[in-house]
């Protein structure tokens, strides 16, 4: 039980890569709060983190909006006395669509989730990280924030500000000893990847054939790589760090 | 036995430097039957210090047969391997004006070939047990110029594109291969190589203020060579303390 009295709060954590970090912190003995504006969900979340003998907190809300995210890292911290760690799953695919036929609104939401709400996260976090005396934030881009894709380039674009949003709070939060970095999954049984894959079979295939060692990642294996660059790297900071099979190789 | 590595055999080259022995110790505790090698024969005290799961080989990675031999006794003793450290390096200063062919292939030939050398000597024990996992310690000289150190850098520049190329040809086998990039170390060679002036004066150049100890980059060469990191082929994950943000 590594982190026993330890806190985190993961942003979109009641699903998919989300969840299954929060379990992954679970099982080491941390408090799990959990941010999402999917509130039908948090109830199952709360119960399948709790069984891993934990607390758990939930707030429903969405990373965009500056009030749910001060609130969640205010009130993770009144429950639990601080704030250690932070995962930023909270995050919008694309629909297949050619840039000149892209909407205004769905580049806005794009925007707004991926980078807007990582912004907003950490804004707040890492106040209650300096607080505690350190802390590190993980943020989650994906091997398209490294190495774009045709007809999703929002998707694309937004992903590049994460990892640039993490590299320059990086060098800012440093001082405070927080550390902040960015997993880039690739391909992943995360609901993201799955519904694209459901809806495109042909371009999910294409992709695939991309990730050299030729299937999907689990979303566990996304969550180890969280709990790593969390807890174990500890002189590591405002790197983005690729999961994604071989799939940022070429 | 539990533990990251536990039931892991693990080569580690330049297991008798500051960061191998740090390494070595790391790998232990971690549960992994590990094979030392270097051409320090001092290795073999560590060995012993270790215990029953470590075996030393004097060895010198830049020599195939040597390669040979080092992966025979691996098996004999451990059945076989499943991680690859390529922890041997040398380092030192060079200008460009200054530089001559010999000198550079000196660095080419240790810091390039050697891991070359080791990765192809592991292939096949690493097929036969349906996969492995390879590690190759770089330096952050690997991401940007350092003037000075043209020699160095350029020998770890190439070390990052064997790493790429490895990963990406060897994934069909199930082998991953990542690459380590530190920062500056408490270390000698490194902290000689890469950091003129005193050890505070790097760390202030640092965004978190200090250079590493060795057991951080050992922590992050475990992981990439454990399973927790089963998704992970074609990485260069800096330990930097934020150096290259």
């Amino acid at each position: 039980m590594s982190l026993a009295g330890r806190s985190v709060l993961v942003t979109g954590g009641n699903s998919g890569i989300g969840l299954a970090t929060a379990l992954q912190f679970a099982r080491e003995g941390a408090d799990i709060a959990i941010l999402s504006r999917r509130t039908d969900r948090n109830e199952a979340a709360r119960e399948v983190v709790k069984a891993s003998g934990v607390r758990c907190i939930t707030f429903a809300g969405s990373v965009t909006n500056e009030d749910d995210t001060r609130a969640a890292v205010q009130g993770t911290v009144a429950a639990f006395g601080g704030l250690d760690y932070a995962f930023n799953s909270a995050g919008l695919n694309q629909s297949v669509t050619p840039l000149e036929e892209l909407s205004l609104e769905e580049f806005t939401a794009l925007m707004d989730i991926n980078a807007r709400g990582t912004f907003l996260s950490m804004k707040h976090q890492i106040p209650a990280m300096r607080a505690r005396g350190g802390g590190a934030i993980c943020n989650c881009a994906s091997a398209a924030g490294l190495i774009p894709s045709a007809f999703q380039v929002a998707y694309a674009g937004a992903k590049f500000a994460v990892i640039g949003l993490t590299r320059g709070a990086a060098l800012e939060a440093a001082k405070d000893k927080v550390r902040v970095n960015v997993v880039c999954p690739g391909a992943t049984t995360g609901e993201m990847w799955l519904r694209f894959a459901a809806e495109h079979p042909e371009r999910a295939a294409i992709a695939l054939a991309k990730h050299p060692l030729d299937r999907v990642g689990e979303k566990e294996e996304v969550a180890r790589a969280v709990l790593f660059l969390c807890r174990d790297a500890t002189f590591t900071t405002g790197h983005a760090f690729p999961v994604d099979g071989g799939r940022t190789t070429g | 036995m539990t533990g990251a590595l536990a039931g892991k055999v693990v080569i580690l080259t330049g297991a008798a430097g500051g960061q191998g022995r740090v390494a070595a110790k790391l790998i232990a505790q971690e549960g992994g039957k590990i094979v030392l090698t270097d051409r320090d024969p001092s290795g073999a005290v560590l060995a012993d210090a270790i215990g029953e799961d470590a075996l030393f080989v004097e060895h010198d990675v830049t020599e195939v047969a040597a390669w040979v031999r080092v992966v025979d006794l691996a098996t004999e003793r451990f059945g076989g391997v499943d991680a690859l450290i390529n922890n041997a390096g040398i380092a030192g200063r060079d200008t460009i004006e200054a530089m001559t062919p010999d000198r550079l292939r000196g660095y080419l030939e240790v810091n390039v070939i050697g891991a070359l050398n080791g990765i192809q000597a592991v292939l096949a024990t690493m097929r036969a047990r349906s996969g492995g996992s390879i590690v190759n310690i770089a330096s952050i000289s690997a991401l940007k110029a350092v003037p000075g150190l043209v020699g160095y850098s350029t020998s770890k520049w190439a070390l990052r594109g064997l790493t790429r190329n490895a990963a990406a040809e060897l994934a069909a086998d199930q082998v991953r291969v990542n690459l380590v990039l530190p920062g500056a170390v408490n270390v000698s060679m490194i902290k000689d190589a890469a950091a003129p002036g005193s050890k505070t004066s790097v760390g202030a150049q640092v965004p978190m203020g200090r250079v590493a100890e060795a057991e951080e980059i050992a922590r992050t060469a475990i992981f990439l060579a454990s399973d927790g990191a089963s998704y992970v082929t074609g990485a260069e994950l800096t330990v930097d303390g934020g150096w290259c943000a």
